[in-house]
């Protein structure tokens, strides 16, 4: 305790009932402590001591190791410039609304990533600390030499680096624990995974068992079948439905042939050449029981044949089963549909011939929207026309989901058919937002002329500042892309 | 406060006392005018003579004196009236009516022509302010006093709050803010000694101020205790010329206003300084003129007191630059040797701005910046890991503003240039 220490203890009840203060050693000589008023000579020894204290500010210190020397060079300037309208946590710059800019900004440090540079030093702390936990990672990723040095030291900003998960955690953890340690173990040693899988399957809940069949039927290894197949019988019915999916993905298993095997009876010619689609019967075994709807059993099947089977089954391809005739239906009876089918055994599959064929067949699906060569996709909207970005339909959810940047075609198709339409306005928001942040980084300065150009020329349109905001996020996007592909990443190489 | 019809009265004239509810302020002895904005568009003018006093607000208010006639008192009396300013013509108007009725035949002067009366009314005027001030200090010792008798943990904030209430009506202001600080500081372990230190620091202003004659001391502790010199009358000192550089800049919420503290260097003399600027609470700093790593030829004025430290932007002659410039840095030995100099001409001193070379490190006390000795300083403030990326264990020009917590780093010279943290 010091001096300071003592006169508070004594400051705390009050000099009222004392005759005298403590022995203050070190500034006894300057200040009186057993006569006058006692309150008065404690607030002197406090002010004494409260000033000596106030310049006792030296320490000694260990000095860190320094950090190796960066082989990374930094983008350009203007870049930079750039990329702080996006990152900075207040509001302001040409982009106003939050998510925009931090996608903007997780998609600038990706290309940092890719072309290989890195932050600059003073730029690295601010990123570290940004509220968006996307932004944190990504900044991580470039923060070059001294950002690991830096995020080595204890206490440092940013997130620390996720433990590797430790047997403990599948022996003793919670549900999420477990799954972490088997998405892990499965990654390195599938066949390990899958032996403590069996280990405890018979004690583990129901929920846990569901998950992990979820999990191994997310990217089954034809190892996996025979785990599957059993979940078809298990106790659960959440784990007998999560079996399936897995079982589509393996093309030789048990279950998919079963599925073949009711095509005859599933898909017939009658003797005009139309195709009569009779549904199969309830089986509860692989999951097309009584509780599903008639249709409901046809897509199953359907979905679960891989589209190279169709041929092998019925010597048409699924290509041409989809174009083959049906019967005339009425309202009364409409028939059964095989497209839910296709359209999901064409996104489980990645056949992209189907998914061409789907779409040109006027059957539009965001699920297929990976598989789509990016020319087919631009044809095929160009074909739909500036309607069909006017309603919240399946066009506009297979932008919104396709996969981002979008390929040049589609952004300068989106452009061109946007800015086809007699208003502006009529375009969903949704799709300016898409185009916004997804258009291609190499065409986003052409998008946004043109769609500068088209609203130069509607007098006041209702959505204006959407649009405008739109556009403003397509010409930040350019800049960033266009100063970052300036940058010569080997050319500036720091000698070591 | 003893002017104010009601309680209501006060409270209203007290949410008026703020610069940013003021346009077209001034104070010419014994004139005092404003524009107040209301809620409507035009803004309400306020004259008060402060001899009677008398007042008049073109408010429709049947309370008198009304609020903004109030709030105005508050303003000026807590120092926030420069004086100067051009007399508005409602308040010219309204005096030579006041002055007519009440039969004198002087003619209203401006306020750089003053007659030997109305000197000797201001000296007067004065004087008596220094007798409230005295009063006051003296009351807040007593208070001091009684607080240490019963006990600190017995001191209740709403029990100091009133007491700064008296030190405002007494016009110590600062002495006030500083007593308010002390009483919403946060319940925890540092509490006692936090709330012990502050008093005693308190109580030696109010010792000080009994005791100061003339001399360099007596105007710090005028300054501390609330006593404000205008802006005018700093610009008309002489100046210190120098090629100043800009080594860090902080906004802080303060509570009536925001204020931009900037820190300089000169570059020529090694003089240190601060500049202050002000803007509304809450609002932010406009675009100052001064930014971190901006060097600029150019006057600074200082104000009264020791150490020399605030001072106010003069003549700006030319920008400059960095180019072949190497600054004076210290050991940490010498920063510390320094900190207690300036400490001894102003124990009330929070921060004091220096240059050093060091690295940072690993203490005791957490991440510190030492130098080639191993003495080092703790490092404090959010500039810490900003610091420590910037410099990556590495030696470098380190400025900042040293206090009792340690070092907080504002700004870092590398490759010629100022970065701010």
């Amino acid at each position: 305790m010091t001096d300071l220490d003592d006169l508070a203890a004594v400051a705390a009840v009050g000099t009222a009932r004392r005759t005298s203060l403590p022995p203050l050693p070190h500034i006894t000589d300057a200040v009186p402590t057993r006569s006058g008023d006692l309150a008065v000579a404690a607030l002197d020894a406090a002010a004494a001591l409260t000033v000596v204290s106030r310049g006792a500010i030296g320490t000694t210190a260990e000095s860190l190791t320094a950090c190796s020397p960066e082989t990374q060079s930094e983008p350009p300037a203007e870049f930079m410039s750039a990329l702080r309208q996006v990152t900075g946590t207040t509001g302001g710059g040409v982009i106003g609304d939050y998510q925009t800019r931090v996608a903007v900004a997780c998609e600038a440090l990706g290309w940092m990533h890719d072309r290989d540079v890195r932050l600059p030093h003073r730029e690295i702390v601010p990123l570290l600390q940004h509220p968006q936990a996307q932004v944190r990672r990504a900044a991580r990723l470039v923060s070059g030499q001294r950002g690991r040095w830096l995020t080595a030291l204890p206490g440092a900003p940013g997130d620390p680096p996720a433990p590797t998960p430790s047997i403990e955690e599948w022996t003793h953890g919670t549900s999420a624990q477990q799954l972490n340690y088997l998405t892990n173990l499965r990654a390195v040693d599938p066949q390990q995974a899958m032996e403590l899988v069996a280990q405890q399957w018979k004690q583990s809940p129901a929920a846990l068992r569901a998950e992990i069949t979820t999990l191994i039927a997310d990217n089954p290894q034809p190892t996996d079948e025979d785990f599957l197949e059993n979940c078809l019988s298990d106790r659960a019915a959440s784990v007998r439905s999560a079996a399936p999916p897995g079982l589509e993905k393996l093309p030789n298993s048990g279950y998919v042939g079963r599925m073949m095997d009711r095509i005859p009876a599933l898909i017939q010619a009658d003797v005009k050449g139309r195709v009569i689609v009779t549904p199969p019967a309830p089986d509860e075994h692989d999951q097309l029981g009584k509780k599903l709807t008639a249709q409901d059993r046809v897509t199953r099947v359907v979905a679960a044949i891989p589209p190279a089977g169709w041929k092998r089954a019925t010597g048409l391809t699924a290509t041409e089963l989809l174009a083959a005739p049906g019967p005339a239906r009425s309202q009364k009876d409409p028939g059964y549909q095989l497209i839910p089918g296709l359209v999901h055994s064409a996104a489980s599959h990645t056949d992209t011939d189907l998914a061409v064929a789907l779409l040109e067949a006027g059957h539009i699906d965001a699920r297929l929207s990976p598989y789509i060569p990016a020319a087919v996709m631009a044809g095929a909207l160009a074909k739909a026309g500036h309607k069909a970005l006017a309603k919240a339909g399946e066009w506009v959810r297979l932008l919104t989901e396709h996969p981002r940047p979008w390929p040049e075609e589609v952004s300068l198709a989106v452009t061109r058919t946007i800015t086809s339409a007699p208003k502006l306005d009529a375009i969903q928001a949704a799709v300016w937002a898409a185009l916004a942040v997804a258009a291609s980084p190499n065409t986003a300065a052409q998008c946004a002329e043109g769609v500068s150009a088209r609203l130069a020329r509607e007098s006041q349109p209702k959505h204006g500042r959407m649009i405008a905001a739109a556009t403003a996020t397509l010409t930040l996007r350019a800049t960033l892309w266009r100063t970052l592909m300036t940058c010569q990443p080997a050319a500036h190489r720091e000698e070591t | 406060m003893a002017l104010a019809p009601d309680s209501a009265s006060q409270v209203a004239g007290r949410r008026l006392a703020r610069p940013a509810q003021w346009s077209e302020v001034g104070w010419a002895d014994p004139l005092l005018w404003g524009s107040c904005q209301g809620s409507g568009k035009t803004p309400y003018t306020v004259a008060v003579d402060v001899t009677t006093p008398t007042y008049r607000c073109s408010c429709p208010s049947r309370k008198f004196p009304c609020k903004h006639v109030l709030g105005l008192l508050f303003l000026w009396s807590e120092g926030g009236v420069d004086t100067g300013g051009v007399v508005s013509d409602f308040a010219t108007k309204w005096a030579q009516r006041a002055q007519k009725s009440s039969g004198t035949s002087q003619t209203m002067a401006s306020p750089h022509e003053r007659t030997a009366e109305q000197i000797a009314a201001a000296a007067e005027r004065a004087a008596r302010r220094d007798q409230r001030v005295s009063d006051g200090m003296a009351e807040l010792d007593r208070w001091l006093a009684d607080q240490m008798r019963r006990g600190l943990a017995a001191t209740k904030p709403d029990q100091a709050r009133d007491m700064a209430a008296r030190l405002v009506d007494a016009q110590a202001p600062a002495a006030a803010t500083r007593l308010r600080e002390i009483a919403a500081m946060p319940q925890g372990q540092s509490w006692l000694l936090n709330v012990l230190q502050g008093f005693a620091l308190l109580h030696l202003l109010a010792r000080a101020h009994q005791t100061s004659g003339s001399g360099p001391m007596r105007d710090t502790i005028r300054m501390r205790v609330g006593f404000t010199t205008s802006r005018d009358d700093v610009l008309a000192t002489a100046p210190i010329r120098d090629r100043w550089l800009v080594t860090g800049m902080r906004d802080a919420d303060e509570e009536q206003v925001s204020v931009r503290y900037v820190w300089l260097v000169g570059m020529d003399t090694g003089t240190p300084a601060q500049v202050l600027f002000f803007a509304p609470p809450g609002h932010s700093q406009p675009t100052s003129p001064l930014q971190p790593g901006q060097a600029l030829d150019a006057d600074l004025h200082f104000y009264p007191g020791q150490p020399q430290l605030r001072a106010a932007l003069g003549d700006q002659h030319a920008a400059s630059d960095l180019q072949g410039w190497e600054p004076e840095s210290m050991t940490v030995d010498q920063v510390i040797a320094v900190w207690r100099h300036v400490l001894a001409a102003d124990p009330w001193l929070n921060e004091w701005p220096v240059t050093l070379r060091g690295s940072v490190g690993t203490s005791p006390q957490g991440w510190a910046l030492r130098d080639v000795t191993g003495r080092a300083l703790r490092l404090h403030g959010d500039t810490v890991w900003p610091l420590i990326s910037l410099t990556g264990g590495d030696p470098a020009i380190v400025f900042g503003e040293v206090g009792p917590d340690g070092l907080h780093a504002t700004s870092v010279l590398q490759d010629g240039s100022v970065i701010p943290l």
